[in-house]
């Protein structure tokens, strides 16, 4: 396999707020490699949002990378300095945001906003700028784009909002894509041709993607691996097939068990909540929710088992080959 | 649009006749004025036939009928002091009140916005300390004290400044104005500077509250996500975004500086309209003052309507129209 295009390492964020310390990103290690689509799933909190703005180093106080290496092209990212960071953002590695309604700035031009992000890396003149700008707009369906650049973001549709913010991250052919929850405003058939989308440039132009979300039956169709990511940190990552169809963690299984399929009657609920983040736990952070958990899992962390592309956070994997 | 400033006017009307009616009412509460303007030594006869002249005689009724017969055909009366028709003495003195008005603003524009910027922007590092500490000073310290402790400094000690007065004044706009020379420029320099202390701190002190605001909403860190320069970011995205609530309360302050610069006025000795209203409150000259207010309230009607009219421009979200409020 190729070299990875981002490696992070050890990565941890905190929020400091009076003193106390919620961590809530913990130790996240992983490899993105050109073309792939990584998945990163997970429910509400477990800090896959913020891991994607640690990634471009956008996090802001109090909340802030502790410790930790986000690596691209032999640089790191969290200690670069300001200018050359700027120069990465939007260019080498784009940024989708979650919430369309509220990402867009309410005072400036569609058009505006879509080609200053242009203009702030490359080279070129406002028409070329503007050409690119109505090329990527047709690519996530806006009807008449070049019409549609003076028009303001409310008179855009929470959908065609986010289809602007996603052919924004298209604009400068980056090398990675980190996608937060995108197509959750979208309809189906929108979203059909969005995935469809970033898989193409997935495939011809080598672009990494990282897309966060919490619906693991959307990723079954888009993403090459997984990671599963609780309590701020990565309890299974594998293949999209085998975390599907073999998962090792009890959290997987549990996510796997609530997501509806033809034939299947009820659905299985995962009891409980997210473990607090302020404090620290001992053992393993998914042993109180674990129908699998024996009392060894409530004092003895669990380290990462198997190889580095497939592997979980469990001391009793479900997968009777990956126990050792 | 049309059907709006149509609106406008007709309620700017109701407004100007029912501050007609208070200010008259009121100044005629404080008291007979014949006393204030006769001689001491005038016979009883004399002051009955002042006051028949002055129309004081009547009931206050026909007296306010007959000034508002008046006021509808643009007639605010003539001064009991002067004896002569108070729009008149009113737009005497008009010009350097606005022209004083209007520099102090833009001094305030000038020295507020970029400090409240740098403010907002650097919050809570030694620029921003500096600046807010600095404007604890300038809205603080009592004005007249400011101008006075300014004439010493600028006018007395270094003698770069004049202390008062209006300096030479030529056409300017059709105006008789203190802006068309460079010694009327150096005349105003002080006490503009002094009356826009004041408004600087307050406009230095809103634009960083906003600021700060703003550039913790979610498309401030989308477009650094964008990564868009953060020159570009505050200058463009932010600051377009809080000229909404500085136009709101730069027509407030615009409106203040032409209406009570008075104090300013008075320790810079500035012939403006100020000085004319505390010599017709002392001398209780009823026209001139319901004449003046009546001016005020004017202008501040007429900023107001720019203010919405700006809304419009600056807000690609708000529209106007006749039917609403």
């Amino acid at each position: 396999m190729a070299e990875p295009i981002l490696s992070v390492s050890g990565l941890c964020t905190e929020v400091v707020s009076d003193e106390r310390v919620a961590r809530i990103v913990r130790d996240v290690s992983f490899d993105l490699y050109p073309g792939e689509i990584l998945g990163v799933v997970g429910e509400s909190g477990c800090g896959k949002s913020m891991m994607g703005f640690a990634l471009l180093n956008l996090l802001d106080p109090p909340a802030r990378v502790a410790s930790g290496s986000v690596s691209y092209a032999g640089q790191d990212i969290t200690k670069l300095p300001h200018e050359d960071l700027r120069g990465i953002r939007g260019n080498r590695i784009a940024m989708i945001f979650q919430d369309p309604m509220v990402s867009l700035n309410p005072v400036l031009t569609i058009g505006e906003q879509m080609m200053e992000a242009v203009l702030a890396h490359q080279n070129v003149s406002r028409e070329e700028a503007k050409a690119r700008t109505v090329e990527v707009l047709e690519m996530v369906g806006i009807p008449k784009p070049a019409e549609r650049l003076k028009a303001y973001p409310h008179e855009f549709s929470g959908g065609m909002r986010q289809r602007v913010v996603i052919a924004t991250a298209f604009l400068n052919q980056p090398d990675i894509i980190i996608a937060d929850e995108p197509t959750t405003a979208l309809d189906v058939t929108i979203q059909a041709q969005i995935l469809a989308e970033v898989q193409k440039m997935a495939a011809q132009n080598g672009t990494a993607v990282i897309w966060i979300s919490h619906d693991m039956s959307l990723l079954s169709g888009l993403a090459d691996r997984v990671m599963v990511m609780y309590a701020g940190q990565i309890v299974e990552s594998g293949s999209t097939a085998s975390i599907i169809e073999q998962p090792n963690h009890p959290y997987t299984r549990a996510l796997m068990g609530a997501i509806p399929v033809p034939g299947r009657k009820k659905l299985e609920i995962l009891r409980g909540f997210p473990p607090n983040l302020l404090g620290e736990f001992t053992g393993c952070a998914f042993a109180p929710r674990c129908p699998v958990a024996r009392d060894h899992c409530e004092v003895e962390r669990p380290e990462l088992r198997g190889t580095e592309l497939s592997h979980a956070r469990c001391h009793y994997p479900l997968q009777e080959g990956a126990r050792s | 649009m049309a059907a709006y400033l149509f609106q406008r006017l007709i309620q700017a009307i109701f407004v100007l006749l029912l501050v007609s009616l208070l200010i008259f009412m009121g100044v005629y509460a404080i008291g007979d004025p014949i006393e204030l303007l006769v001689s001491p030594d005038s016979t009883v006869e004399d002051i009955e036939r002042a006051r028949a002249a002055l129309g004081l005689d009547q009931p206050i009724w026909t007296q306010y009928r007959i000034y508002l017969v008046g006021l509808l055909q643009g007639d605010l009366g003539d001064s009991f002091v002067y004896n002569q028709p108070t729009i008149q003495l009113i737009l005497q003195r008009l010009p350097a009140t606005v022209e004083l008005g209007l520099v102090a603003f833009l001094f305030a524009l000038l020295m507020g916005i970029p400090l409240g910027l740098v403010a907002g922007y650097y919050a809570d590092k030694w620029a921003d300390h500096a600046i807010m500490n600095g404007s604890i000073f300038a809205f603080s310290l009592p004005n007249f004290w400011q101008g006075l402790l300014f004439i010493l400094l600028f006018s007395v000690w270094l003698n770069w400044l004049p202390a008062g007065d209006r300096g030479e004044v030529d056409q300017f706009l059709g105006v008789s104005s203190s802006l068309a020379t460079a010694d009327g420029w150096r005349h105003i320099f002080l006490p503009a500077f002094n009356l826009a202390l004041f408004n600087a701190a307050l406009i230095v002190r809103l634009t960083r509250s906003s600021i700060q605001e703003v550039m913790s909403s979610e498309y401030i860190r989308y477009a650094r996500a964008k990564g868009i320069s953060n020159r570009r970011i505050l200058l463009r995205h932010a600051f377009r975004n809080i000229q909404i609530p500085l136009v709101t309360v730069l027509g407030l302050e615009l409106g203040n500086l032409l209406a009570y610069g008075i104090i300013t006025e008075t320790v810079f000795d500035w012939p403006g309209m100020g000085q004319l209203l505390i010599n017709s409150i002392r001398l209780n000259d009823r026209p001139v003052i319901v004449g003046y207010l009546l001016v005020v309230v004017a202008m501040f009607i007429l900023i107001n309507v720019v203010v919405d009219v700006l809304y419009t421009l600056l807000d690609p979200r708000i529209k106007i129209s006749g039917s609403k409020s």
